[in-house]
């Protein structure tokens, strides 16, 4: 009896130290679970962004040009979801968010996920494509 | 909702692709390339402007938020100008499907349908944009009479968030209409 009672306490003492671990990890990388007042950035990351985007964009225009076949659409779309990365980060400030926020705005990228392989299901086991 | 109905969108745009590979290129050939890369210039300048915007409000800068908020307006105002421009040639180099098209030499039909993407997918973002421009007119407003502080500003923040969703679509509409088949 006593036995159990003191591996309890010791299994207790272990979950706490884990979810402080995890506390004080998330609070070390700048974000915890709290929502507070926003650190104030300098405006110099996002004009880098900036010119970041349109040096992607550069490269997308240029490699339509340079007769790639299947790899060229590949890299449109490639070079397209780093710069809706980059926007979603940098621009849309989610790098600075609390982690909750990034469970959300990844939630939101949940949904459509769903749905585009459920229609693809459709898609890839169709015979007679017309 | 929205950006589901939009990332559907795109989905029914691959699969097309897909199906009809020659046609997509052909039809993409006939898009109007400088109007789509100037407009994702103008586009990725205002997500910039717009989180400007949000930095001067955090930072009770309260002359230049409105100054950012007018240039981020002005960006997307310029961009529905170009794609009316865009438009308007479409329309006389006969790609507009139900109005003014015709099946060109070493076309298929299949191309109407890369036109009928075009014009729903360019269409609906403009819509997109223009309540965007209103919301953004609607934070100069509230910026003037002094509503957006430091303390309070998130209203501020939900429409950069809209504004810069809405050029992400962009992002991936550029690459889809105008690029394919430039080769």
């Amino acid at each position: 009896m006593t036995g159990d009672r003191c591996a309890n306490r010791v299994r207790g003492i272990a979950w706490l130290a884990l979810l402080l671990a995890i506390g004080g990890f998330a609070k070390s990388r700048g974000g915890g679970f709290s929502i507070g007042p926003e650190r104030r950035a300098a405006r110099a990351p996002y004009v880098v962004s900036w010119l970041l985007l349109l040096l992607l964009t550069a490269a997308s225009l240029g490699s339509a040009f340079l007769g790639l076949g299947v790899a060229s659409p590949i890299m449109h779309f490639a070079i397209a979801a780093t710069q809706a990365a980059m926007i979603l980060f940098l621009l849309m400030r989610l790098r600075r968010q609390p982690k909750l926020n990034w469970l959300f705005a990844a939630a939101g990228f949940l949904w459509p996920f769903f749905l585009y392989a459920l229609s693809m299901t459709d898609y890839a086991s169709r015979r007679g494509w017309p | 909702l929205g950006g589901l109905g939009r990332l559907l969108q795109l989905l029914s745009y691959f699969v097309y692709r897909n199906a009809y590979p020659a046609a997509f290129a052909q039809a993409s050939r006939d898009a109007e390339l400088w109007c789509g890369t100037v407009n994702i210039g103008l586009l990725l300048t205002s997500s910039l402007t717009m989180v400007l915007s949000i930095d001067a409000a955090a930072n009770g800068h309260r002359r230049s938020l409105v100054r950012w908020l007018l240039a981020t307006a002005s960006l997307g105002s310029l961009f529905l100008v170009v794609k009316a421009y865009e438009y308007y040639a479409d329309y006389g180099a006969r790609v507009a499907p139900a109005l003014n098209s015709i099946v060109k030499r070493g076309e298929t039909s299949a191309s109407e349908l890369f036109w009928t993407f075009y014009f729903v997918a360019t269409g609906l973002h403009s819509l997109h944009l223009t309540i965007g421009i209103g919301l953004v007119l609607l934070m100069v407003s509230r910026a003037r009479r002094g509503a957006l502080a430091p303390r309070y500003y998130p209203p501020l923040e939900v429409v950069g968030l809209y504004w810069s969703f809405v050029d992400i679509v962009w992002v991936f509409l550029f690459p889809a209409i105008y690029l394919a088949g430039r080769s």
